[in-house]
């Protein structure tokens, strides 16, 4: 009973402790405005995503051929294309690939690199020393090289692009998760559950990895915007989605023939790729400060 | 700092190893057999069977692997399917215009970064800070090849300013190769300036708060003085990885800015090798850039433990 009593105590303690932990975090975050209005970027840009097809005037697709070319009209807002399709339209469902691409690339990256940094750091030796430098090796490529070198010999295609910047950050999580967890090991809850028995994996899902949650969801935003990029650049260079299929990406590519006479094709996607990537990291920006303030930006 | 030093060489051969392997495994997650591939639609099974041989690829992998590495240790990348040419050779000539357009970004980001960086930590938190930071911020998210496409439809398209694409030989027409080097160093270098610029401002914020500048504001040494010979040579230290890191990003960011501004550099060489499946080209440019890469950012590591020696190394 008496027992009983005062691990509810403590747990009480605990949580008191991580809910102020927790508001504080969360005014930290309020006060960083550009972090609010990144938020709210990748909110819309999201909203956009799945509702494509309700705000999309046209489908993506879809040919007005007695209307190429044209500025921006009250049948196409944002203009048209060569083949007379809707800029509105395909910047819209362009977002779905680069917000499923990115996602997509960071998730897998996530799944290898997580473990990988916290088996590496945990347990050291041998096996975490192979696992690094392993991580070294892929960090030795430029990153935009090395996704070039990837999805270029797979073909190019969605799949391939996805893999390929996944394979930029699992060395990145990997490496981040490995520091965390080797200054984790060290402390004394890690110690304790390691005294009473506790198995290498709980020790590490139910003690470490938890404490690590907050690194790793801003390193995933702030790959989230790097990767939405390297898609767009990728796609410029041809490997992205296949034709024509809309990404902001390739559609400022195909613009660029017609960059004299129809400035919107040029300025909408580059405008849009901008604005998304701006919005991305100043959520990351701003959760970094939020979550860890120890990296707070000195003013 | 001599045992960090010596730790970093003896791991170099692992790491490059390490990197061989993975630029040699690249042809493994080619989609089926590569070799009809590179040979077209028209490829007939004995042209197939002889490419195959030539290649190599009908002995096993690890026999592959270690006569590819001996020959690219001897400088022997092998040639390219498309051209016909040895691949070190066209490395070899492009090579200098790649890292020309990286060099002149760089010290282009350097010119215009460090002043910046300097000019807002000294008016800190004035509308002079947060212009320039707003600037620096922005120059830091527009992705180059968006910046590319920006840059030449103003100066280029609209103003007639400066060249669209191309690069003149320098010996034959120096101002033209310049005039040609301007814009593609813009979009390549605007990144690197503006996490300069942050650098350098929030390095030398920190620095002018140590005791040691009051300690010279004191005595009436002048503040030029303590800007430039004081403050911004301490934080000089951090700056230079900056600067380091960029140069070798460069190294990836220039495959775009040749392909848009069409320079003959290896990220040409390397999209040519991508779109026309020329896999032995794939893999010699991702290997010459990869050691590049690696000596570079060795370098700076090195320079910076030898500069700093508090920094400790684990």
């Amino acid at each position: 009973m008496g027992s009983d009593g005062r691990r509810s105590d403590e747990r009480t303690k605990v949580g008191l402790f991580e809910n102020r932990e927790r508001s504080l975090a969360l005014r930290r975050f309020r006060r960083n405005k550009m972090a609010l209005v990144g938020g709210a970027i990748l909110l819309i840009s999201a909203l956009c995503a799945l509702a494509a097809p309700i705000l999309a005037p046209y489908g993506p697709l879809e040919m007005d051929i007695d209307h190429r070319l044209t500025g921006p009209t009250a049948r196409h807002l944002l203009g048209s294309d060569m083949f007379g399709r809707d800029l509105l339209s395909r910047t819209l469902f362009g977002s779905r690939i680069s917000i499923v691409v990115g996602l997509s690339a960071i998730l897998w990256s996530g799944m290898v690199g997580i473990p990988a940094g916290l088996i590496a750091g945990y347990s050291g030796g041998l096996i975490g020393n192979v696992i690094m430098r392993i991580m070294d090796a892929l960090l030795s490529f430029p990153p935009l090289l090395l996704a070039i070198a990837i999805a270029g010999t797979m073909g190019g295609g969605q799949s391939s692009v996805i893999f390929a910047l996944g394979f930029i950050y699992v060395p990145v999580f990997a490496r981040l998760v490995r520091g965390r967890t080797l200054s984790l090991s060290e402390e004394v809850f890690v110690m304790s559950a390691k005294s009473y028995g506790a198995s290498a994996a709980r020790i590490l899902v139910r003690h470490i990895l938890p404490n690590v949650v907050g690194v790793i969801v801003v390193q995933a935003t702030i790959g989230f915007s790097g990767a939405i990029l390297s898609e767009a650049t990728l796609s410029f260079l041809g490997l992205g989605v296949p034709p024509p299929l809309p990404s902001w990406g390739r559609d400022l590519n195909d613009g660029r023939p017609f960059i004299r006479d129809a400035w919107w094709l040029i300025v909408i996607p580059a405008v849009t790729i901008i604005v998304n990537v701006l919005g991305i990291n100043f959520l990351g920006d701003g959760l970094r400060d939020a979550l860890d303030p120890r990296t707070r930006r000195r003013t | 700092m001599v045992a960090y030093i010596t730790r970093r060489l003896l791991q170099l051969p692992i790491l490059l190893l390490l990197v061989s392997l993975i630029v040699f495994s690249l042809m493994s997650i080619a989609p089926g057999d590569p070799v009809p591939l590179m040979l077209g639609d028209y490829a007939t099974k004995e042209s197939i069977a002889s490419l195959r041989h030539e290649l190599g690829l009908d002995r096993p992998l690890s026999v592959q692997y270690l006569s590819w590495l001996g020959d690219a240790v001897r400088g022997d990348l092998g040639w390219s399917v498309q051209t016909r040419q040895d691949i070190l050779w066209e490395i070899r000539v492009r090579i200098p215009n790649t890292l020309t357009l990286a060099v002149a970004a760089m010290s282009l980001a350097l010119i215009v970064g460090i002043p910046v960086g300097i000019v807002a930590a000294v008016k800190q938190n004035t509308w002079v800070d947060y212009v320039s930071m707003t600037f620096a911020l922005g120059a830091l998210s527009i992705p180059s090849f968006v910046l590319a496409i920006f840059l030449i439809m103003v100066f280029a398209v609209y103003l007639h300013w400066l060249p669209i694409s191309g690069s003149p030989s320098v010996l034959e027409d120096p101002t033209g190769a310049a005039r040609a080097m301007i814009l593609p160093c813009i979009a390549l270098g605007a990144r690197a300036a503006g996490g300069l610029a942050r650098m350098v401002r929030s390095c030398m914020v920190e620095v002018l708060n140590e005791d040691y500048i009051t300690t010279a504001r004191g005595k009436g040494v002048r503040n030029s003085h303590i800007y430039l010979r004081h403050a911004l040579k301490n934080a000089f230290i951090p700056v230079l990885t900056v600067i380091g890191i960029n140069f070798a990003f460069m190294l990836g960011g220039s495959i775009v800015i040749e392909q848009i501004f069409s320079i003959p550099g290896i990220g040409g060489l390397m999209m040519r090798g991508v779109l026309g499946r020329d896999y032995p080209v794939i893999q010699g440019v991702s290997l010459v850039v990869a050691v590049i890469f690696v000596v570079v950012n060795l370098a700076t590591d090195v320079l910076y433990s030898y500069l700093d020696p508090r920094i400790r190394y684990d």
